[in-house]
């Protein structure tokens, strides 16, 4: 398959197929996101509105828009996938980028959990003391947007995160492949963006409801969406839902599959029922 | 000779102006009649316009292959469309491998 592979947002982005012919618009088209939306860049507008945290802002309209999603995919998720938890993060140790990120004994500092964000149009209100980390969307949403980008059949891979036009093959973490007829597969987990703070492994999965990185059975979830952002909002939802997780997305009709941390594998009904219909039609 | 000649220069002279009023009183009758004839052409055509107007309107509205309304998109109701906007979770499909992986997804 033709592949073109190139890093950004922290990943490398590989392209396949059509998506190939049009790399140019693509690289940039994530070279802009991570510029607007990187908690490492001090000049990214995320920065610029956490710092204006306290009074109301203008933002642009991508930001805005990307931010209205944010917090619509906390709604759906119950307030599981959560934008306003970019404070949590940095208590947590993770304020550079995840390969620089180096044992520091000094404890977690002080947290907060999920806190209400004022966002009318473009005018963006955080309260004080919150911080933004869009993130949770923003990579899934590039996907999407690159999709958009190109004609024909072709595939878009970000960081392990993967979206297709046309029937594509896809390697599941640990062992075994799927196909991925039409939509996403994304997977979320504490095994990569992981490091040691005050003698404790964190990583940047935030449970909202402690503000401290999520205690989870899972180590790896993978999950299957019409578009990426369905299937990174769903990965993630999975994740954090814990136990309940493969009954949370079989009632939204989300195909999943599950790798605890003992490393046994598990998938949910939906994700059965997916296998079973597809060789029923054979 | 010479009287001769006046006698009939004089009848000539004398028939013309006799002959003029005749003449102008035609003319003024061709002018009539010419008018009337182009007034009459003109509400013939306006007529035909008219009729044939009508008569597309007509076949537009009777008859049943033509299109009664304006053509519209097919496309889901706006409500609906908005709420599967709306929906953010939304399923992909997928199927048992029936090939070696082009991709991987893992953890990023």
């Amino acid at each position: 398959m033709n592949e073109y592979r190139f890093d950004a947002m922290g990943c490398e982005i590989v392209l396949g197929g059509a998506a190939v012919h049009a790399r140019p618009a693509i690289e940039r088209l994530f070279s802009e996101r991570e510029l607007v939306f990187s908690r490492f860049i001090p000049q990214s507008e995320l920065n610029r509105v956490n710092a204006s945290a306290g009074s109301l802002v203008l933002v642009s309209a991508r930001f805005a828009e990307t931010l209205r999603i944010a917090l619509h995919a906390a709604k759906e998720t119950g307030g599981l996938v959560e934008p306003t938890l970019g404070g949590a993060l940095v208590a947590a140790g993770y304020d550079r980028d995840s390969g620089a990120l180096t044992p520091d004994p000094r404890p977690v500092g002080p947290v907060r959990g999920a806190q209400p964000v004022f966002a009318l149009g473009r005018v963006v209100g955080v309260p004080v003391g919150v911080q933004l980390d869009l993130n949770g969307v923003v990579k899934a949403l590039a996907v999407d947007d690159a999709m958009a980008l190109f004609r024909g059949d072709g595939s878009v891979s970000a960081g392990g995160d993967v979206a297709t036009r046309g029937r594509l093959t896809v390697g599941l973490p640990g062992e075994g492949a799927v196909t991925l007829a039409s939509g996403a597969l994304a997977t979320s987990g504490s095994t990569k963006r992981r490091w040691l703070r005050g003698g404790e492994v964190q990583h940047h999965l935030v449970d909202p409801r402690t503000g401290r990185p999520a205690s989870s059975p899972w180590a790896l979830v993978t999950a299957c969406g019409a578009t990426c952002l369905a299937a990174d909002i769903a990965a993630k939802a999975g994740f954090l839902a814990g136990a309940e997780g493969p009954a949370w997305l079989d009632g939204r009709g989300i195909p999943a599959r599950f790798v605890g941390v003992d490393g046994e594998v598990r998938t949910n009904e939906r994700w059965d029922a997916s296998m079973r219909e597809a060789v029923a039609c054979i | 000779m010479d009287g001769s000649r006046s006698r009939v220069g004089n009848l000539e002279r004398k028939q013309k102006a006799d002959r003029l009023p005749a003449s102008a009183e035609r003319a003024e009758q061709l002018r009539s009649a010419r008018h009337r004839a182009f007034g009459a052409k003109a509400a013939l055509a306006t007529l035909g316009a008219t009729v044939f107007g009508a008569a597309m309107v007509f076949a537009q509205h009777s008859y049943a292959g033509h299109t009664k309304e304006p053509a519209t998109a097919l496309e889901a109701p706006a409500e609906f469309v908005k709420i599967v906007k709306q929906d953010l979770l939304q399923a992909g499909v997928v199927e048992p491998a029936q090939a070696p992986p082009d991709a991987v997804t893992a953890a990023s």
